[in-house]
């Protein structure tokens, strides 16, 4: 009888257990509201990526659609749109989207991973030229929800590639920009006094709090945000270490991610090199670089001649002289570390301290002995760290009490200071927005047209900026209201994106060079991979790590080393016959 | 104690209860009798013959279904995928036949370049710590659960604990007691030190270390359950001959777990090339080839980018790793059937 009770417990355990494992399912539970009948509204279903910048900045645009379409008689017999939205990280990119595409129920996609080339050649994406080129101006608007300006000319510049295929029609919008960058905090530089005085040079600084008496930043432009920031890579090293006297940790990063910090540096390589010559290393058009240089182990920088880059010899891009003087300080940072005045957060390089982590420590490092000024990662970040704000906001260290700014990058030449100089940011397009082809003959067409083009009106752009914390690719402005919800960093990097003085580059193309090797082309293996040593085929795209752990007289990396140890990984033969990096990766287009 | 009425009422009730059953049975007895099958038991009929193996082969169609498609079909495609590369065909990537050319390039990489052979050296050093250090250690351990010494539970439970944990949670737990606890206890004695695994003289041997403790789990639970299989009378005698606890372990419990011992070194060797030794999950994508074995490199391969391109190499390497892990079982299994002393019992 006891066995026999026991068994039927037993039973009804291994049932219940069997059955939680169905507890992750959640059909149907992605919106929040009950689903109304089909019979009675017209259906928009969307398939949404949903990655890192979270759901609510297309939940809130589908829900202000609807109300603004409730009364609205798309289909006979049915009032208003409801938009369906399954958020899901499954079959939702890449070729693994692609493949669904035959059989696919959803009319718009929100996605990553596929390139405006790749979707036109799918056969199954609609041409979406007459939304993104339409206007509330035009005889017969596509849409009554376009704007006076077309979606497309209020894309940034760069940006506008995204959405054009080979045959000059458009397949697909971009949706968010996503980089690297270091961040400062801009109170912490006040509070301490650590404005750079208007009578600091390059081999001497001095301090104050009061920003009047600032120099005048890299813009060389009073009362602008860089006041009073390091204006060459020269002061940047002299303000590093009057951090650390400070009792400030200059810079953290996550450790276990550690290629913050270098994506972070690729923004002082793109911003030496200027807006055409980074293009250039995506584009492969035959645009001609005229510092590409040599380095021997001494230091000694020779010019090559102006160089005309085209597929067959893109890797001459290696050579470029901002990669190395950014090698030079991606040295001098590593070197700190053998010393006691470091300048990197010990954390910085282990492996316990992931993106979240170190967000936290960066945090709370406010309320800390010893707080810390600046922070590599990705421009999501501030949104990802939401909760550990939100554990400070009671001791006014929340988003909006704390003023973090995006890090002006100074010039390494004192010539490029001033006026006259341009910022470049580098960024890539993340996410994309397409339709299905099978919309064009589907009865709710214009209920799915309307949302794409409602979604992209200049006055949504602010409110999902501000929900996702990642800046939409377009010209927009940001009114009061979600001004006063933003904090200073989106803020400020809504305003570095779109100031006159800077040029955005995104780091893609769409030739087909590109297209064959994205993996090869991209932030790990494009800019600081490096093959440092000539007797070993190790690489690394961690240059602070690799300077870092090779200092010792024994093993030691340099600058030098490591700059040449890009060209190397492109051109080094492993034997006599065998094919290089290069010659591989253009072998796919041949 | 029982009175007489409640000898009555026990009498009572089980009388009643057996005609109740009594009634029951004639009834099935009827039922029987009436629809029960009177014919006498003859072969099979053809049809029956066949319709008996329909409704078996229905039963095992779906599992070999499964086994072709998911096993057989998979595997063909991954060792297929070996030969193949990927070209941009009308605009669009594809994968061709491509010939050798990954294993040219696996041959060119490995004979004249370095990292490979760092890769394999460090997988041969995981396992080769793991054989000396590992086995030896989760043997004595099992004896000693075995024998029930002094907190012999406690260690069953606390060295079997990190199988049962998710090996992230136990890796964060380890990784923070390094990294963190080390550094916060050197701090109390007023030195700073870098966090341990941030080292790279200092990286390989707390991997080492972690990975032997995380070895011990399974392993203590199989060698304790074979040795609990051992005869007690074995023990018995060899305890009144005098035999003390070492001599015991060496000449007669390791003789007798030998099997379960020498099953464990046979499937260990194929975990050369695969074993990844927790280094992604310690160190994401960011360990070099200074700790990284075969398995972490191969993983990366198909795991880091945004194209399938790396999958033909990654295919072609694993073929690789398959042609010499194979011999290497074999040959390691003829030499244990030549050492093992083949007790039955």
């Amino acid at each position: 009888m006891k066995k026999r009770v026991f068994t039927i417990i037993v039973s009804f355990i291994m049932a219940f257990a069997t059955c939680s494992v169905f507890a992750g399912c959640n059909v149907g539970a992605n919106n929040s509201n009950p689903k109304p009948s089909q019979s009675e509204t017209t259906y928009v279903k969307v398939l949404h990526y949903d990655a890192g910048y979270g759901r609510s900045y297309l939940e809130k645009t589908a829900r202000a659609f609807e109300d603004a379409v409730k009364d609205v008689e798309y289909e006979p017999g049915k009032k208003g749109v409801y938009i369906d939205i399954e958020h899901s990280q499954t079959n939702t990119t890449g070729a693994g989207l692609l493949e669904t595409l035959p059989s696919s129920p959803y009319d718009v996609f929100l996605s990553t991973g596929n390139d405006v080339e790749t979707l036109k050649n799918s056969g199954y994406i609609m041409d979406i030229s007459a939304i993104l080129n339409g206007t509330s101006a035009d005889a017969n608007p596509v849409s009554p929800f376009l704007d006076a300006t077309s979606i497309y000319d209020r894309m940034l510049a760069d940006a506008k590639g995204t959405a054009v295929a080979s045959d000059g029609k458009n397949y697909s919008l971009p949706i968010f920009l996503l980089s690297y960058h270091l961040y400062y905090d801009a109170q912490l530089v006040a509070d301490r006094g650590l404005y750079i005085r208007n009578d600091s040079t390059d081999t001497q600084l001095n301090f104050t709090k009061d920003v009047s008496l600032a120099q005048l930043g890299v813009d060389g432009l009073p009362n602008t945000a860089d006041d009073g920031l390091p204006e060459t890579y020269a002061q940047f090293y002299l303000w590093l270490a009057k951090i650390e006297d400070s009792n400030i940790t200059p810079i953290h990063y996550s450790g276990l991610y550690q290629q913050h910090m270098d994506f972070a540096l690729q923004q002082f390589w793109a911003d030496f090199e200027g807006r055409a010559n980074v293009k250039g290393c995506y584009t492969f058009d035959g645009t001609v670089m005229s510092d590409l240089i040599n380095v021997d182990s001494s230091g000694n920088v020779e010019y090559l001649e102006p160089t005309a880059i085209t597929v067959e010899n893109g890797y001459m891009v290696q050579k470029q002289e901002g990669r190395y003087r950014v090698m030079q300080l991606a040295k001098k940072l590593a070197d700190s570390m053998g010393t006691s005045d470091k300048w990197i957060h010990n954390y910085a390089f282990s492996g316990s301290e992931n993106h979240t982590e170190a967000q936290g420590t960066y945090v709370a490092s406010k309320f800390s002995q010893k707080p810390i000024m600046m922070f590599a990662d990705g421009s999501y970040w501030e949104a990802e760290a939401t909760d550990k704000f939100k554990s400070f906001e009671s001791r006014g260290g929340g988003k909006l009490n704390r003023k973090l700014a995006v890090l002006p990058i100074p010039k390494y030449s004192r010539d490029d200071v001033g006026t006259t100089s341009r910022a470049t940011v580098i960024a890539n397009c993340a996410q994309s927005m397409f339709m299905h082809k099978h919309v064009e003959n589907a009865t709710n067409k214009q209920a799915a047209i309307d949302f794409v083009a409602y979604f992209n009106k200049e006055d949504n752009m602010d409110m999902q900026h501000l929900e996702s914390a990642s800046m939409r690719p377009y010209n927009y402005e940001i009114d009061d209201e979600v001004s006063a919800n933003m904090s200073h960093l989106l803020k400020d990097y809504y305003n570095l994106f779109t100031s006159d003085r800077t040029d955005v580059v995104l780091t893609f193309d769409t030739n087909d060079f590109y297209r064959a090797n994205i993996d090869q082309l991209d932030l790990y293996y494009w800019v600081f991979y490096s093959q440092y040593r000539t007797t070993s085929d190790i690489k690394s795209y961690l240059s602070v790590k690799t300077f870092k752990e090779n200092n010792s007289h024994e093993n030691l990396v340099t600058a030098e080393d490591y700059f040449n140890g890009f060209y190397r990984y492109f051109t080094h033969r492993v034997t006599t016959g065998a094919s290089t990096v290069w010659e591989t990766m253009l072998a796919k287009i041949s | 104690m029982k009175t007489n009425n409640d000898t009555q009422k026990v009498n009572i009730f089980s009388r009643a209860l057996a005609k109740v059953k009594g009634f029951f049975y004639d009834v099935k007895v009827k039922i029987h009798q009436k629809f029960g099958n009177k014919k006498p038991k003859t072969a099979l009929s053809k049809n029956r013959k066949v319709k008996r193996r329909i409704f078996y082969y229905s039963i095992a169609l779906l599992p070999i279904l499964h086994y072709l498609i998911f096993y057989i079909g998979v595997n063909f495609n991954s060792i297929m995928l070996a030969f193949k590369k990927w070209e941009m065909v009308d605009g669009n990537m594809e994968t061709v036949w491509g010939g050798a050319i990954n294993f040219k390039s696996i041959f060119d990489n490995f004979v004249y370049g370095t990292e490979l052979k760092d890769m394999l050296t460090n997988s041969l050093i995981y396992y080769v710590v793991g054989l000396i250090v590992g086995v030896p250690l989760a043997l004595f351990f099992s004896f000693y659960i075995y024998k029930k010494y002094f907190f012999s539970e406690f260690f069953r439970i606390v060295l079997f604990l990190p199988s049962m944990i998710s090996s992230v949670v136990t890796v964060f737990m380890y990784k923070y007691m390094i990294d963190h606890g080390l550094v916060d206890l050197a701090a109390e004695f007023g030195k700073e030190i870098m966090p341990p695994l941030s080292e790279p003289q200092f990286r390989r041997t707390f991997v080492i270390l972690f990975n032997i403790i995380m070895s011990f789990g399974t392993n203590i639970l199989m060698y304790a359950s074979a040795m609990t299989r051992i005869p007690v009378s074995v023990v018995e005698y060899a305890r009144l001959d005098g035999v003390k606890p070492f001599r015991e372990f060496i000449s007669i419990t390791i003789p007798l777990v030998f099997d379960t011992l020498s099953t464990f070194l046979i499937v260990g060797i194929s975990g050369i090339f695969t074993n990844q030794a927790n280094i992604y999950t310690m160190f994401s994508n960011t360990a070099d080839s200074t700790i990284a074995p075969l398995g972490y490199h191969l993983f990366l391969l198909t795991n880091m980018g945004t194209t399938e391109t790396n999958f033909p190499y990654a295919a072609a390497l694993g073929l690789i790793f398959t042609a010499v892990a194979i011999p290497l079982t074999f040959g390691l299994r003829w030499l244990l059937s030549k050492v093992n002393p083949d007790v039955q019992y």
